[in-house]
């Protein structure tokens, strides 16, 4: 059983992975200049009292012992407690999480919209001045800081216009009309620049095809060019996107803590960012774990899909 | 074919408007009062943390104390109706106002007064801790009255009362961190983190009740989203602006107001007073001649932001303006180090990461330059200069605002970062602090002068307190004289 005997060596390496990083994590985090009694304590605290609550919070025990509590809490879902709330990590993450998934949910299906009309027609329309004008354009939009972007289209939709509110999350469960209208601007500042940046590599990937026998061949058997390329191109440019998909949306998971600055979102990123800020450790080696465990799924989904676009590779895996 | 993008974006904003058809955002409701400020804090629980967005957001509002720091920086009284000292000035009598009771409907009576000023005394938190510390005694006289002797007498200690460290908390209270209980007309209801605040009205409320069913505070660190969710009608009141020069899009009066007052921030460019360069007053006086600093206000806070000259700001009873002492003079500063025969100084300018900071940095470091002083500009985060500079002393130079009252007490302490041992300084403001009230403030004018002589440290600008209100909102405290965001005097007219 090859498939079985691969999934399995994939899953060893899985758990080493996760394990190595975790014990990279919590060693760096350790390393961090800056000790959490003395940024709570602040400006105007004794040694003595920084002590006193470095012991208070158990930080006075060998690393070795608060790494192995660490890790055997994460095993049955216990992150640890916040020194400095006091309540489990885990409280907090969620709602942050939630936040930060419906962003990065949204915008990437969204961003593949606008990325794939945009990369296809740029590419068929590559040697004409409405095609370069699109490249162009997917330029300037892959050029755009996302913050830019972001109080740029707070200025006219929600300050001129007022067709949106700008900043502020309501949750879902709350209303569900508040939380869209507030999710429009922050999604739609990352699907212009996520689509830019996409539509880049489909373009290229829609590029290449053009040049390919199979290509040439469907045109000769009566296939029209567009229909052609997307009915025997997509598959094929589609490997390459979903690897750079993939690839967003790990770095989204933690990067749009830009986009959560500009809109007032409580989402992951800012989360940590305070955490770090505030040297409440247990927090970041919390989310930054998360965010590990997060990666490794993407990736291994991105697996699984390679193995759905590409038919070739199901037979070679049987 | 430009139109066909602007289609799919065209697209995307008509199908999310389809989704929220119809509801566009419901008014404001008029009873809720929502305040914009920058830093969310980590934990409520201000005995041992010293965020200042502590007290920013419970004290006077949540939390009350025996007496009140007015915006003016007068001493009213709060809890207690009224106080005597004894001709010694070692025992406070406070005579508690007997209709005063907690938001649970305890009453504030003695114990409880009793049980905060132990609990101040004992406070992890080392700025509260010390300014018990000249407390002897606390005793009940009877339910209503609460004698406190100090151990020596001190001109201090009745003010810093007013402010986070005379906190009178409820006997109930068992979580400080997450569920603070007081007496004041406002209650804590919930927090969400990452996003706000919010206070509840005290409905039993034992004075004048709040105007507002509800009261937010939205934490909304960028400075440019403070800004535009203040434009857009999201706040109410934006309690602190960190970005001075936008404050011209509001000069429009019949919608805005500006708000600018003085904070007790003192923006301090500190000297590592225990480098031997930096041992020299003639290279500290030359630093201070070297930097224009009504030039640095302008070029990095928009001119927002009084000259101030020694560690005092205008709502201090003692204050005195000396920023005149060293004033900007490159040819003179060149001389002094001359005369000293220092050459080729190299100074770590080692600053956190805040606002006004890198802006300061670099505006120092190419004035000095300009007197032939090399400096290094490093930005560190926070808890990364706290540990390093801060506690470690491995600095040259640095900027931070000193938002404590009366925190001229630090250049007292030798151990502080400043490294700052000035026995003649020290003894002044110990006579100061202990002097009869009549020669309390001519006593610590000449303390604050023996500083700004000794050119202890630059004192760049008091920090401004700037606020935008919308139009309606009345009542907001120009000067931030206590570490308060007080809402309790704050109405609207709709």
């Amino acid at each position: 059983m090859p498939v079985l005997r691969a999934a399995l060596r994939r899953l060893t390496i899985f758990v080493g992975t996760v394990l190595v990083a975790s014990l990279v994590i919590f060693l760096i985090i350790q390393a961090l200049p800056g000790d959490v009694a003395q940024v709570t304590l602040g400006v105007g605290a004794s040694p003595d009292d920084v002590d006193a609550l470095r012991q208070k919070w158990g930080l006075d025990r060998p690393l070795i012992i608060r790494y192995f509590e660490w890790l055997g809490g994460m095993l049955h879902g216990d992150f640890g407690a916040s020194y400095l709330k006091g309540q489990p990590v885990v409280s907090q993450i969620t709602p942050r999480l939630a936040v930060t998934l419906w962003i990065v949910g949204l915008s990437i299906p969204l961003s593949l919209l606008v990325a794939i009309p945009m990369g296809l027609f740029s590419a068929m329309m590559r040697r004409r001045w409405s095609g370069a004008l699109i490249n162009a354009l997917s330029h300037v939009g892959l050029a755009m800081p996302v913050f830019f972007l972001g109080v740029l289209l707070t200025m006219v939709f929600a300050v001129h216009l007022g067709w949106f509110p700008a900043n502020r999350y309501v949750p879902i469960t709350k209303s569900v009309s508040q939380w869209a209208s507030r999710m429009v601007l922050p999604v739609m500042t990352l699907v212009l620049v996520q689509g830019c940046f996409l539509a880049r590599y489909v373009r290229a990937g829609f590029i290449d095809v053009l040049g390919e026998d199979y290509y040439r061949t469907a045109r000769a058997s009566g296939w029209t060019k567009w229909r052609g390329l997307v009915r025997h191109g997509m598959r094929n440019m589609a490997t390459s996107l979903v690897t750079v998909v993939g690839l967003q949306i790990s770095s989204l998971l933690v990067g749009a803590v830009l986009i959560e600055e500009v809109f007032v979102l409580p989402g992951l990123g800012s989360l940590l960012i305070d955490a770090v800020g505030s040297r409440d450790l247990v927090v970041v080696q919390g989310v930054v774990m998360l965010l590990v465990f997060a990666v490794l799924l993407i990736n291994f989904l991105v697996d699984l899909a390679y193995l759905w676009i590409d038919p070739r590779l199901r037979r070679g895996a049987a | 074919m430009k139109s066909s993008r602007i289609g799919v974006v065209a697209a995307l904003i008509v199908g999310m408007a389809l989704i929220i058809s119809g509801c566009t955002t419901p008014p404001a409701d008029a009873k809720t009062l929502t305040v914009g400020i920058t830093v969310e804090p980590t934990t409520l629980d201000l005995t041992t943390d010293s965020t200042a967005a502590i007290p920013q957001i419970l004290l006077y509002n949540v939390y009350e104390t025996l007496v009140k720091m007015d915006s003016q920086g007068r001493i009213k009284p709060l809890l207690a109706d009224s106080y005597d000292v004894s001709p010694d000035w070692l025992t406070y009598t406070f005579h508690l106002d007997t209709k005063a009771k907690f938001a649970s409907g305890a009453p504030v009576n003695a114990d409880a007064v009793v049980a905060s000023i132990n609990t101040m005394r004992e406070a992890p938190n080392q700025t509260l801790k010390s300014q018990m510390a000249v407390v002897a005694d606390v005793q009940a006289r009877d339910q209503a009255t609460v004698a406190v002797t100090l151990k020596e007498p001190s001109n201090f200690w009745l003010y810093s009362m007013t402010d986070t460290v005379g906190i009178i908390f409820d006997p109930a209270l068992t979580d400080l961190a997450t569920a603070p209980m007081g007496s004041g007309p406002y209650a804590f209801e919930s927090w969400v983190s990452g996003d706000s605040i919010t206070l509840t009205k005290n409905e039993s409320y034992w004075g004048t009740p709040g105007r507002f069913d509800e009261v937010v505070f939205r934490f909304i660190a960028d400075p440019n989203a403070m800004v535009s969710a203040m434009l857009s009608g999201d706040l109410d009141i934006a309690g602190e602006m960190t970005s001075p020069d936008s404050l011209e899009l509001f000069s429009d009066a019949s919608k805005y107001t500006v708000i600018e007052g003085t904070t007790n921030g003192e923006i301090v460019l500190g000297f590592n007073n225990s480098r031997e360069t930096l041992k020299d007053l003639a290279v500290r006086q030359a630093i201070c001649h070297a930097i224009d600093r009504q030039a640095l206000v302008d070029a990095v806070w928009a001119g927002k932001g009084q000259l101030i000259g020694s560690m005092a700001v205008p709502t201090d009873p003692y204050y005195e303006d000396l920023s005149a002492t060293y004033p900007y003079d490159p040819a003179k500063a060149k001389e002094l180090l001359e005369e000293a025969g220092v050459t080729n100084l190299s100074l770590d300018l080692r600053i956190p990461t805040l606002p006004y900071t890198p802006g300061a940095a670099t505006f120092i470091a190419s004035q000095l330059a300009d007197v032939g002083i090399t400096v290094k500009v490093e930005e560190l985060d926070f808890g990364r200069w706290i540990d390093e500079v801060y506690s470690n002393g491995d600095y040259d130079m640095t900027i931070v605002a000193h938002v404590e009252a009366r925190d001229i007490v630090n250049f007292a302490n030798p151990d502080y970062y400043w490294r700052y041992d000035n026995p003649e300084f020290q003894k002044q403001l110990a006579s100061a602090i202990a002097a009869s009230p009549d020669q309390f403030v001519p006593e610590m004018k000449k303390a604050a002068t023996i500083l700004a002589e000794d050119a202890a440290a630059d004192w760049l600008f008091v920090f401004p307190n700037l606020i935008v209100t919308r139009e309606g909102i009345n009542g907001v405290g120009e000067n931030m004289t206590s570490l308060s965001f007080d809402v309790t005097t704050i109405s609207s007219k709709d």
